[in-house]
């Protein structure tokens, strides 16, 4: 990531993508929009990631994202991962490494 | 032994360069004009030649920003499809989705949305590759998306077999109808590799012509790539008829 982003701009650009992917206003979005709610399912979710990942040039562990359900969770993450600090990984389920 | 069914073509859907249609395919045709002009939005100064069959897709074709995500030679099909099962009056209920086919002949499949990547990748020093990456280059995806449109469930293939793939793929549909492993089969072929990397290995071949396409000229001096599609609806001849039957009242009231 080339300059720190604060919380707000990242939101903003997080508002910014899945309004873009849902063809949906981004006022309608706030930190404690759950994705589900928003209609965002998973090839949407891939798109976004896919592109706060291009813009804020940061990598989201794959354990990381599927454990994001809110628009709080990526924001608080992407500002992590913009801080150089690791994002907390979930414990992975049983049987998770045979997926793919 | 199995009876075999007569087996009847009921609809046609055609994306090229002389049309992305069929009626302005067919009115291009027939006041013999050609397709093949210089190719736009590649720089051709490195290769032998400049010209080939483009395909403009007006973007009022594809409204959908999922399909104009899709790699050219996916929406070529899809519009192809979309064409012929209209022309059809195919209407497929959900018994009908088990048992259609879509057999597509495509050899090269997203070869400018990969080359494009690549060029990203190793030119432009990009990490990333967008995550629909695999399902818009795989030679299956033409027909792959076909087959969502329509939530057509029987066999859903590609055949690559170089430029006969389409012929190919005609046949195997005509055999799935014919033998009464579908009732009714989406097929034909689609191409679109129009990209620097896909032309610059036509160059190396030696084989495009500088000129135009002559075929059986004595003068003539290679061949021209083109992109483009062309779909039709295989069916039984009784299930056509009996569509035909249905739709019969409507059609003399309207008359």
């Amino acid at each position: 990531m080339t300059d720190p982003k604060s919380e707000q701009e990242i939101f903003e650009l997080v508002a910014a993508a899945v309004a873009g992917q849902k063809s949906i206003e981004p006022e309608d979005i706030t930190l404690d929009s759950r994705f589900d709610e928003l209609g965002v399912d998973s090839l949407d979710a891939m798109e976004i990631l896919f592109e706060l990942e291009e813009q804020l040039d940061v990598d989201i562990p794959d354990q990381a994202a599927r454990a994001m359900r809110t628009v709080r969770d990526v924001v608080e993450g992407l500002g992590k991962l913009a801080r150089g600090e690791a994002i907390e990984l979930p414990p992975a389920a049983p049987g998770a490494a045979a997926e793919g | 032994m199995v009876p075999r069914r007569r087996v009847v073509i009921t609809g046609l859907g055609v994306v090229s360069a002389l049309g992305v249609d069929r009626p302005s395919f067919w009115e291009a045709l027939c006041a013999g004009r050609c397709g093949i002009r210089e190719i736009e939005g590649v720089d051709t100064s490195s290769l032998d030649f400049r010209h080939g069959a483009q395909v403009r897709v007006p973007a009022e074709r594809l409204p959908d920003r999922e399909d104009q995500m899709l790699d050219p030679t996916t929406q070529i099909a899809l519009l192809a499809a979309r064409e012929a099962v209209a022309d059809a009056g195919l209407e497929l209920g959900d018994a009908q989705r088990e048992r259609a086919a879509v057999v597509l002949g495509c050899a090269g499949g997203g070869k400018v949305t990969e080359d494009d990547a690549y060029a990203r990748l190793y030119r432009d020093g990009k990490k990333r590759f967008h995550p629909m990456m695999v399902p818009r280059t795989m030679a299956n995806a033409g027909a792959s998306r076909v087959s969502l449109e329509f939530g057509i469930r029987g066999p859903v293939l590609d055949i690559a077999t170089a430029c006969s793939s389409a012929n190919h793929a005609l046949g195997q549909a005509f055999w799935y109808v014919r033998d009464g492993v579908a009732d009714v089969a989406l097929a034909g072929g689609h191409e679109a590799y129009l990209s620097l990397g896909n032309l610059k290995a036509w160059d190396a071949l030696r084989v495009v012509a500088p000129d135009t396409c002559r075929p059986f000229s004595k003068g003539r001096l290679g061949m021209v790539l083109g992109e483009g599609g062309g779909l039709l609806v295989l069916e039984t001849l009784d299930a056509a008829l009996a569509r035909v039957r249905r739709s019969t009242p409507r059609s003399s009231a309207s008359a």
